[in-house]
């Protein structure tokens, strides 16, 4: 029967009820290669469409597609899909190397070709030197690389990842992301990755969902998703800012985001590609075009549009090529400034303000 | 704080004392020479061979059975889940004397099922397999009991990864949920085991021959008073003690 859908991986109008988590009517397609992000605040959903998606739960109604093909009937193991739980779900009981291989034991695979596969994975996540050791005496980035390795060690056509960096501090969880960008480039799987985390789905994603109340609010690129009215509710008004690091030194970095130079004071190599945040209480609107200040960022800007917000109006802007960024303002200086959407205006912030997320 | 202490510390004395001066006594009052003549006796070693053997055919043919009913009752929901817990651990209340009745009425020579029992050898009065069937009865819910609180112990996901991995519902139960929930499988075989070793009441009534160990010890100490009954007494005692040292160590031992 041909649904037509395209997707590698799709959920058609799932529909869930336990009670306190419900899926309703969830619409999800992820492509051959994509490394989809679904973004949503805890108890939106996203482990149990993930689980849905893997067999391990059957939806009330609705369809899981793979390749096209209807799989909502059949069971896990005839899917081909990895699940990579929170906790990683190591078995306690095997070593590394056992619990790498147990894939390809499932599938008849010789000893010998065994021993090479994960060889090969486990070069690749360089964890080699603790194949034989059980997964209580890991660390706990050592046990999500195993993890990985063991969902990558065969060629499953997609893994599905359940917030696999919410248990590890933050530089951890950087570097992870980082290793996960460069496993995707790589060796192009397609995953579905769900995370409550938007520097994560930042340092991730390449196609995006955001998922709230058991529904998805939208899917396409990160920045279509967030400009959705219940992402921003999501996120608060922080700005998020994707850029790259130019210059590095004494612990400030100028950084390109779309077009635009933008100064931090934040660690950093050239050449990497990072996340920043900025407060929009900390930008400051101004008409003047040439002004000094001890601000390190002045910007031109355009004024997009006005949100009264009480007292305050949250002010929607864009500089450069098409750098989006909120600012506060009081209605009284918003009324003397006359602003109005289109007035070209100054946006002034300090490069200690800006915070690197990812 | 002191002063309640010292009333504690006297109190659990009186209560240590209680638990530990039978033993101290039965071990004072047998003799070399009447524990070698008992060790030496053939009705002995007869009746605790046979209640060994008894003991761990009844061991195994529970596991055979129990583990499975665990697993169903740990992991699945369903209508009447309930009301299969109650039955399995109805053998705890049940008196040892109604055992052996019940099991007479139901499985003895006179029961529906005599004809079929007896076409495969087994006849269900004074006989080893009356033995086991008791020791069966009585050692279900310890077995069964543990087993299910280790399955249910094990997080789901474990077998969930499993079964993604490609693993179907048999290779996923003996790799991963078997190995996981062996310590406390172990822990149940080895109390039903011990559970059999000392049972009885329903051997009285349903299988007095072949002897069993405790129904000679009853035996002696009817027809030959306590001082003949000493020695065996202690034989019993010690096989008691090696269980009861092998469960703590499985009790502590991990992954």
């Amino acid at each position: 029967m041909d649904f037509g859908v395209e997707a590698l991986i799709a959920a058609v109008n799932l529909h869930l009820d336990l009670g306190e988590f419900k899926l309703h009517g969830v619409n999800l397609e992820a492509a051959d290669g994509d490394y989809m992000v679904v973004l949503g605040p805890s108890g939106a959903g996203k482990t149990l469409l993930l689980e849905c998606i893997a067999g391990l739960r059957k939806p009330d109604s609705g369809l899981i597609l793979i390749d096209g093909n209807d799989v909502t009937s059949l069971p896990p193991e005839k899917r081909e899909i990895a699940f990579l739980p929170q906790n990683y779900a190591l078995w306690p009981h095997m070593r590394v190397f056992d619990n790498i291989a147990y894939p390809l034991r499932c599938r008849g695979i010789s000893e010998n070709e065994i021993k090479r596969m994960v060889k090969r994975v486990s070069d690749e996540l360089e964890i080699d030197h603790i194949l034989d050791r059980k997964p209580a005496s890991l660390s706990g980035g050592e046990q999500q690389r195993v993890a990985l390795a063991r969902a990558l060690v065969w060629g499953f056509k997609a893994i599905l990842l359940d917030e696999p960096t919410a248990a590890l501090d933050p530089a951890l969880r950087w570097s992870t992301w980082k290793l996960l960008r460069e496993l995707h480039k790589r060796l192009k799987f397609t995953a579905i990755h769900v995370t409550h985390d938007v520097a994560e789905a930042f340092a991730l994603a390449t196609k995006s969902a955001f998922m709230n109340e058991g529904k998805i609010v939208k899917q396409g690129s990160l920045s279509e998703v967030l400009s959705t009215a219940e992402a921003v509710r999501y996120l608060g008004d922080t700005n998020i800012i994707k850029g790259r690091i130019l210059e590095a030194a004494k612990g400030e970095a100028l950084v390109e985001a779309t077009g635009t130079h933008i100064i931090a004071v934040i660690d950093g190599e050239p050449g990497e590609e990072i996340v920043l945040s900025l407060r929009p209480e900390d930008i400051v609107i101004l008409r003047e075009e040439k002004l000094e200040s001890s601000a390190r960022n002045i910007l031109q800007a355009t004024v997009e549009s006005l949100e009264p917000q009480g007292p305050l109006v949250l002010v929607h802007t864009r500089s450069g090529e098409n750098l989006m960024l909120k600012a506060y303002i009081t209605k009284s200086s918003a009324e003397h400034l006359e602003l109005k959407p289109g007035s070209k205006i100054t946006l002034c912030f300090k490069a200690s303000a800006v915070k690197r997320i990812a | 704080m002191r002063n309640l202490m010292m009333v504690f510390g006297i109190f659990s004395a009186i209560i240590l004392f209680f638990l530990i001066y039978p033993f101290i006594s039965l071990i004072f009052l047998t003799d070399a020479e009447s524990l070698g003549l008992t060790l030496s006796s053939g009705a002995v070693i007869k009746a605790l061979l046979l209640t060994l053997e008894a003991a761990t055919i009844s061991t195994l043919i529970l596991m055979v059975f129990g583990v499975p009913l665990a697993y169903v009752l740990a992991r699945f929901e369903f209508r009447g889940k309930k009301l299969v817990e109650a039955i399995t651990d109805l053998p705890l209340v049940v008196p040892h004397a109604v055992v052996g009745i019940i099991i007479l009425i139901a499985f003895g020579p006179r029961s529906c099922f005599a004809p079929l029992l007896e076409e495969i050898g087994m006849v269900m009065e004074d006989s080893f397999w009356a033995i086991v069937a008791v020791f069966c009865f009585v050692g279900t819910p310890l077995l069964v009991d543990c087993a299910k609180d280790g399955f249910a112990s094990i997080n789901p996901y474990l077998e969930g990864v499993a079964r993604c991995m490609g693993a179907g519902p048999g290779r996923t139960f003996y790799t991963i949920a078997l190995p996981l929930a062996l310590r406390s499988i172990l822990t149940g075989a080895l109390l039903a085991w011990a559970r059999a070793m000392s049972e009885v009441g329903a051997l009285l009534i349903i299988a007095y021959y072949p002897k069993t160990i405790n129904v000679l010890v009853i035996e002696w100490f009817s027809v030959y008073g306590l001082r003949y009954t000493v020695a065996l007494t202690l034989i019993l005692l010690s096989i008691s003690i090696v269980v009861f040292v092998v469960l703590r160590w499985i009790l502590g031992w991990k992954h």
